[in-house]
């Protein structure tokens, strides 16, 4: 029988990396996010892999909880058991312009984007995760412990760093472990918004890097793919930096 | 009476590092002609963006008055001169007023640069005729700046060139994609050519008292590059400052200690910090 691995932000980047690590390791692998048309394609390429996966999309805005609940339905009647979730959508939110009103917008957003969206989907797909044996991941960011200009986001993944000790606790006894991935700097990704990296910041960065290099999503995904595994059930409520040993003060 | 101040000119003065390279040369004693294409402050931008997936106009700080009024405000002399380093006809205009006003100079800094879709796009999405505007302002002016006032140079017994160069025109084989640590071909086509400037002019006239530098910023918080830091998520100490760049600039220019660093790439914050001339900045 196949093990069924949810990936939300599957599109893109390190989810992307994710969602085809777990498919070469023979997961069935359903990658969530807002953007159809790079599901689609995502989904495609990674079913024409070799060897081939099987992926699907499902296209919704987990900030909506009525989006969700449409979601966990769809997910619940395809796959009855869900082995692995994944919540690895987050972004940047759009900065704020000066006045106070747009300050606490900027961090709603952010928080909706990276906390409400993981525990809404999660919430919602707990009843039907494995027992024993589910695993819940969640990708935060370096910079919920390093800090960085992008202040609401950092403290918004920083809520991931708590939440995941509750989580671990409240599902160790069904046998289903939670735990955080913080990648580091891995500038092979569309988080930033499209923002150009400078190649002068990069080189700083990746200076501040001991392994001389910067992250790839892979590095991430090795990770996510062992907490995947049978043998990772007594690691959980743990909050773990993939950075290559990231020397403090850059981010 | 004493005697007239040293002269030097320097592109790119609006802002930045070369309004810092300005201002630190200033303090060393030299009047300063600053060159650069927005003349009063408020005066539109031209689109900055570096990518042809986004325009950026947005205002920046910096005017050529301002960095003119601030080398005034240190003792010296200023020479505001409009110029367009990718229009070759804005750079003669350029050198016949510069000429005019001043005879010669005694120090030129080739630090103004193109930025402008293509910077970080990559081979297929560049649009061929941007590469122009990449080699025009950071090759093809510079050579025509050094045509107009290296004899003038040499004929007072000398000279120093100076040209901020980048890891983009060093680096021939970069790891990086464009817009994800790397640059654009047109970038490394215009920021290589320009690199090749100063051994020329060593290996033509270093016999004749010309000095030449090629100084590597590395990363600066400038007024155009800061909101890019903050977008990315970076903090802003992560940069160096414009004026440590300057000091090293000015330092360069007026030791002949400096001599030893011509035929090669210099770090300049490396040696601003080695060397003690800025306070240093690193978080």
């Amino acid at each position: 029988m196949s093990r069924v691995a949810v990936v939300s932000g599957g599109g893109t980047g390190i989810g992307r990396a994710i969602a085809a690590g777990l498919a070469q390791d023979g997961f069935e692998v359903v990658i969530v996010g807002r953007r159809s048309a790079v599901l689609e394609r995502t989904a495609e390429e990674l079913n024409q892999a070799q060897p081939p996966g099987r992926v699907s999309w499902r296209a919704a805005d987990l900030t909506k909880a009525a989006e969700v609940e449409r979601l966990v339905a769809e997910l619940t009647s395809e796959f009855p058991t869900i082995d692995v979730l994944v919540n690895n959508a987050g972004a940047t939110p759009p900065a704020a312009d000066g006045s106070l009103q747009s300050l606490a917008d900027s961090w709603l957003r952010s928080y909706e984007l990276n906390v409400i969206s993981a525990v809404l989907l999660t919430e919602g797909l707990r009843p039907a995760l494995r027992r024993p044996g589910g695993r819940i991941v969640l990708i935060g960011s370096m910079s919920s412990r390093t800090g960085g200009s992008v202040s609401a986001y950092g403290a918004a993944k920083a809520a991931l760093n708590g939440w995941v000790l509750s989580l671990s606790v409240q599902l160790a006894a069904d046998g289903i472990n939670a735990n955080a991935v913080l990648p580091g700097y891995v500038p092979d990704t569309e988080l930033a918004g499209g923002h150009p990296m400078p190649p002068e910041l990069h080189a700083r960065v990746v200076s501040r890097i001991a392994a001389g290099r910067p992250g790839l999503p892979e590095d991430t995904a090795a990770l996510v793919r062992f907490l995947a595994t049978e043998g990772s059930g007594f690691l959980t409520g743990q909050v773990i930096e993939v950075n290559g040993g990231t020397l403090p003060s850059t981010h | 009476m004493t005697a007239p101040s040293k002269k030097a000119f320097v592109t790119g003065a609006s802002r930045g590092i070369g309004k810092a390279i300005s201002l630190a040369l200033a303090k060393e004693g030299y009047d300063v002609a600053v060159a650069a294409r927005t003349l009063r402050k408020g005066d539109p931008t031209h689109d900055h963006s570096t990518s042809i997936h986004n325009k950026i106009d947005r205002p920046l700080p910096g005017s050529l008055e301002e960095t003119a009024q601030e080398v005034e405000a240190l003792g010296q002399k200023s020479l505001i001169i409009q110029l367009d380093l990718t229009d070759p006809a804005s750079v003669e205009r350029a050198m016949d007023q510069l000429l005019a006003e001043w005879g010669t100079v005694d120090v030129v800094v080739n630090d103004g640069r193109h930025i402008g879709p293509g910077l970080m796009d990559t081979i297929l999405d560049t649009p061929v005729d941007q590469y122009r505007f990449f080699v025009e302002a950071h090759a093809i002016s510079p050579i025509r700046i050094a045509q107009r006032l290296l004899p003038g140079m040499v004929a007072a017994g000398g000279g120093t060139f100076v040209t901020i160069s980048s890891g983009a025109g060093t680096d021939f084989y970069p790891s990086g994609y464009p817009g994800k640590g790397g640059s654009g071909l047109g970038y490394r086509l215009g920021k290589s050519s320009g690199h090749t400037l100063v051994g020329s002019l060593l290996a033509e006239h270093a016999h004749e008292g010309i000095r030449a530098f090629n100084v590597d910023p590395g990363l600066v918080g400038t007024e155009r590059n800061l909101p890019d830091l903050v977008n990315l998520g970076f903090k802003v100490e992560t940069s160096a400052p414009p004026a440590a760049v300057g000091a090293e600039v000015a330092w360069l220019v007026s030791h002949s200690e400096a001599d030893e660093l011509m035929r090669q790439d210099n770090e300049a914050q490396k040696l601003a910090i080695e060397r003690d001339l800025y306070p240093d900045w690193r978080g």
